[in-house]
C-alpha cells in the first residue's frame, strides 16, 4: 500500500512545468531573415552578406555564427571608420547582438557577414543557402540572393535609415 | 579675391581654400605659410602635408558648400607618386593625370565591403550622371601590394568599369604613394590560420579637379544623388567657394 502525498504530486507537476517551460525558451523561434543578398564578388575569394534580420521578441538573441556550403569560412564582421579617416574590418566574435523589440540591418559599411575562400564561383542572379546560428532562437537557414555588382545606392547606411538598401534604380 | 590672385599659385589655392574659415583662422595660415611665424598652427589641418587633413574625416555639409564630398580647408595637390598599372606598365600619377578630373581611392581587393560598395557607388553614379572614364579618370590603388598584383587588380576593378586603372607596386612603393598624399602606411592586421589577413586604408575617395587640386573628398556613405551631383560639377571644374 502507497501513499503519495498530494503535495509530492505538486511539486512533480511543477517541476514538470517548469522543464517544459525551459524546453520552450530553449526551442524559440529563430527570428525572421529578409532581403539576404550578396553582390556579385569582384574578387575571386571573397564576398559579404547583407539582409535584415527581424525583431527576435522580448528576450532578443545573437547572431553567433553563419555556414554555407559556397564558402570555406564564414566569419560576423563589422567596418569601422576609425576617428582618423581610415577604415578596417573587425570580426566579431562575440556575434552579432538581435535586439530586442527591434532586430539589426546587415548593410554596405556596417555589420556583414563575410564569406571566405570562395569554392563556387556566384554571379549575379544565383541563389545560394545560408545558415545563420542564433543563441536562443536556433538555425534558420536563408535563400541568398546574387544581386549586380553595381546596383542601386551602394552608399551603404550612411544617414538612408533602416531600410535595407535594395537596388531600387538601376539606371 | 583679387588680393588672393595677385600670390603665388600655392599660396592662391591655399588661401582660396580657406574661404570657408574665419577670418581669424585665415589670419593664422597666412602666418604659418609665411614662413617666419614661429607660433605652432592650431589645428592639424594645417600640418605640413595637406593630406593631414584626411586623418580629421572631414564631413560633407551640403547645406554650407552645395557640394555632397567634404569641402577641404586647404586643397591638396596631385600627389607625386609612381607605380605600376595593371598592364605592367609605370604609372606615374602627376604626369598621367595632369589636368584631368580623377577620382583617387586607396583599398584592396580582399575588402568585401567597404572598397567594393565605394567602386559601385562610383561607378553607378558615373554610368547615371553619364560620365565615363575618359572624362573621369579613376584610380584605384592597393593597399595590399603582397596579394594585389595586377591579374587580379585587373579583374578586380573590371567588376565595376574596365576604364578604372588599377596601381599596384613593391610594399615601399605603395608606402611612398600613401606619404605623397600625406597619409600614414597601411597596416596589416587580423591575420588567420589560412594566412589571410586585413590591410587599413584611407576611407575616403579624393576628388582631383582639372587644376590638379583636390578640394573635395568623399567619405564613405555619400549617397548615390550626391555623387551624381557633385561629379559633373568636378568634370566642369567647378570648384567649391
Amino acid at each position: 500500500m502507497t501513499r503519495v502525498s498530494p503535495w509530492l504530486v505538486a511539486l512533480a507537476l511543477l517541476v514538470a512545468a517548469v522543464g517544459c517551460a525551459d524546453d520552450d525558451a530553449a526551442e524559440a523561434a529563430p527570428p525572421e531573415v529578409t532581403g539576404a543578398e550578396t553582390p556579385e564578388p569582384a574578387a575571386p575569394d571573397v564576398a559579404a552578406v547583407y539582409a535584415t534580420i527581424g525583431d527576435p521578441g522580448p528576450d532578443g538573441d545573437t547572431l553567433v555564427g553563419a555556414s554555407t556550403d559556397v564558402a570555406e569560412r564564414v566569419e560576423l564582421h563589422e567596418s569601422v571608420i576609425d576617428d582618423d579617416g581610415s577604415a578596417r574590418m573587425v570580426e566579431l566574435e562575440d556575434g552579432i547582438d538581435v535586439a530586442a523589440g527591434e532586430g539589426v540591418v546587415l548593410e554596405r559599411g556596417g555589420l556583414h557577414v563575410m564569406l571566405m575562400g570562395l569554392e563556387t564561383e556566384l554571379a549575379e542572379g544565383d541563389r545560394y543557402e545560408l545558415t545563420l546560428e542564433f543563441e536562443r532562437g536556433g538555425e534558420v537557414t536563408v535563400d541568398v540572393d546574387v544581386v549586380p555588382t553595381v546596383g542601386g545606392d551602394d552608399g551603404g547606411g550612411g544617414h538612408d535609415g533602416q531600410d535595407e538598401a535594395h537596388g531600387d534604380d538601376d539606371g | 579675391m583679387g588680393r588672393v590672385r595677385a600670390l603665388p599659385p600655392r599660396l592662391r589655392a591655399l588661401a582660396a581654400g580657406a574661404v570657408l574659415l574665419t577670418v581669424g583662422a585665415l589670419a593664422v595660415l597666412g602666418a604659418t605659410l609665411a614662413g617666419g611665424a614661429d607660433e605652432a598652427p592650431s589645428t592639424a589641418a594645417l600640418a605640413d602635408h595637406p593630406g593631414a587633413q584626411l586623418l580629421q574625416n572631414p564631413l560633407p555639409n551640403p547645406e554650407a558648400t552645395g557640394f555632397h564630398g567634404a569641402v577641404l580647408a586647404e586643397p591638396i595637390p596631385r600627389p607625386d607618386f609612381a607605380l605600376t598599372d595593371t598592364d605592367g606598365r609605370r604609372f606615374d600619377f602627376a604626369e598621367e593625370t595632369a589636368g584631368e578630373p580623377t577620382l583617387l581611392y586607396v583599398g584592396y581587393t580582399s575588402c568585401p565591403d567597404i572598397c567594393p560598395a565605394h567602386l559601385a557607388q562610383i561607378a553607378g553614379a558615373m554610368a547615371e550622371a553619364g560620365l565615363d572614364t575618359d572624362e573621369l579618370r579613376v584610380v584605384f590603388v592597393t593597399a595590399d601590394p603582397a596579394r594585389d598584383d595586377a591579374e587580379r587588380l585587373e579583374r578586380y576593378l573590371a567588376a565595376f568599369d574596365d576604364g578604372f586603372t588599377g596601381l599596384t607596386g613593391s610594399p615601399e612603393e605603395v608606402d611612398a604613394a600613401l606619404a605623397a598624399l600625406g597619409q600614414p602606411a597601411a597596416e596589416v592586421f587580423g591575420e588567420r590560420p589560412d594566412g589571410s589577413y586585413e590591410v587599413t586604408h584611407p576611407s575616403q575617395v579624393l576628388a582631383f579637379g582639372p587644376d590638379d587640386r583636390a578640394r573635395l573628398v568623399f567619405p564613405f556613405g555619400t549617397s548615390r544623388e550626391g555623387w551624381v551631383a557633385d561629379l559633373p560639377r568636378l568634370v566642369a571644374g567647378e570648384v567649391p567657394s
